[in-house]
């Protein structure tokens, strides 16, 4: 960490954790349980609670977009959103096109590794997101209340 | 007389040709390692995933050299009378072939990231317990992929030149372009450390075109090889002087006329013909043996020379190209 901030590096291509701190984090939710969970219009579940955690560490409002996850993914790409969640996996295809953090759960019956996703090139956002995630990540089986939700 | 002999090396070249095998060897271990280095830091760099083809395809040409110094002295048999040293040839030829194609991919691989604008994700990494971001590691890995290509290059370059090998010359040359190759890498992952995304892919762009030129040159080095070209020295592509000065020393003894030379590189040595008009008949089978040994001791290069008594020479001098 005091390597990291003595340089100031990596930084955004488009200055997304300038832009993010104290302003809007666009985040894009597809439905996925126990991780995601859009049930009458609210938006609950494991990996939105993070992404509301992460919001409050930097003091921005979540803007949150439904959608399937390919459309989402898609817009992510393009920048248009700043994080994606909906149980994504690390083996996803989508690993080219949008960045990945680093597994925040790694399921041990399955040995799935679910991310994050945030918009490629954002690397100080990244790094941001990873360091929040680096203490609450998990290992296990799927946590029983959240697998019975 | 004796047809498919063993070429003898001076004792100085065997002792050169050791030291080929111990830096071949040695350039497998600290490849080897880089290589490891680079994989374990790789991530989704688009410079990072080229530097390290680069060093995978840098284990070939050692490889193909400890072949060539095992194959290429081989006993002549009754199936390939001429010995083996145009083995090496043949493995160059595949090699730079390989070069060629696969830095060709690269490149367009980079470009066509260059163009769709790809930017490339660098997170975090935990190195002994503490969380750093990547880049650091990558650059870390890459630089000691830098001082290992000057340390082999340099190692190699005097070997290759006090034993005319052009295989272990360009051997050299590949691990010059390789530590070129990685300083643009580390270059690379800088400007995406200050948010520059394009310097990823156009550092990837320009290692590729490190892997084409390596390509180009060994495969301009092995086809002249290959199409019997006349000795040059290393490194240049003027002829030397060593036909027409074998000319003149057939054309000294007292009984030859007139004489005309021919002679061909392959691999390590020179083999070639003397064509000789006889002043006098008298003696002549014991003057074309003598001729032949003596002639061969012009340089230690020199393989086999076959004279050949003809009744006269027309045409004395070749075009130019």
């Amino acid at each position: 960490m005091a390597v990291l901030s003595s340089c100031g590096l990596p930084r955004d291509a488009d200055g997304t954790l300038d832009r993010v701190r104290g302003g809007a984090l666009r985040v894009g939710v597809s439905d996925h349980p126990p991780w995601t969970a859009i049930r009458d219009g609210q938006i609950d579940g494991i990996e939105t609670r993070l992404v509301a955690e992460l919001a409050r560490g930097l003091g921005a409002r979540p803007v949150w977009r439904r959608g399937a996850e390919s459309e989402l993914l898609d817009a992510l790409h393009r920048r248009e959103l700043d994080i994606v969640v909906g149980g994504l996996t690390a083996d996803s295809p989508w690993k080219g096109q949008v960045a990945f953090t680093r597994p925040h759960f790694t399921d041990t019956a399955t040995g799935r590794a679910h991310v994050l996703a945030v918009s490629p090139g954002e690397n100080a956002f990244l790094v941001h997101v990873e360091r929040f995630l680096e203490p609450r990540a998990r290992t296990g089986a799927l946590p029983a209340d959240a697998a019975a939700r | 007389m004796r047809i498919g002999r063993r070429f003898q090396f001076p004792p100085e070249q065997q002792e050169l040709r050791r030291k080929t095998a111990r830096l071949s060897w040695l350039s497998l271990v600290l490849l080897t390692s880089t290589a490891v280095a680079v994989y374990l830091t790789l991530g989704q760099s688009e410079a990072m995933k080229t530097a390290w083809i680069e060093d995978l395809l840098g284990l070939i040409p050692p490889v193909a050299l400890l072949v060539a110094l095992k194959v290429e002295n081989r006993e002549p048999t009754e199936r390939f009378p001429y010995g083996y040293f145009r083995a090496i040839a043949i493995a160059f030829l595949v090699i730079s072939a390989v070069l060629l194609l696969v830095g060709a991919w690269l490149l367009l691989d980079s470009v066509m990231k260059l163009v769709e604008g790809a930017r490339a994700p660098v997170g975090t990494m935990t190195v002994f317990g503490r969380s750093i971001w990547s880049g650091w590691a990558m650059i870390a890995a890459l630089a000691y992929c830098v001082g290992v290509g000057i340390l082999l290059g340099r190692l190699k370059q005097p070997v290759a030149a006090r034993l005319n090998d052009r295989a272990l010359a360009a051997d050299a040359d590949m691990n010059k372009a390789g530590w070129m190759s990685e300083g643009a890498a580390i270059l690379g992952i800088v400007l995406i450390g200050y948010g520059q995304w394009w310097g990823d892919a156009a550092a990837a762009a320009f290692i590729s075109l490190n892997i084409v030129r390596d390509g180009w040159v060994n495969l301009r080095q092995v086809v002249t090889d290959l199409m019997d070209e006349s000795p040059t020295k290393l490194g240049e592509t003027e002829l030397e002087s060593l036909p027409s000065r074998m000319r003149d020393a057939a054309e000294r003894l007292p009984w030859v006329e007139k004489a005309a030379v021919r002679l061909r590189e392959s691999g390590h040595v020179i083999a070639g013909e003397v064509f000789v008009v006889p002043r006098v008949e008298r003696d002549l089978v014991a003057n074309v043996e003598a001729a032949s040994e003596s002639l061969c001791a012009l340089d230690w290069r020199i393989y086999s020379v076959t004279v050949m008594p003809v009744s006269r020479l027309d045409g004395a001098k070749l075009p130019r190209h």
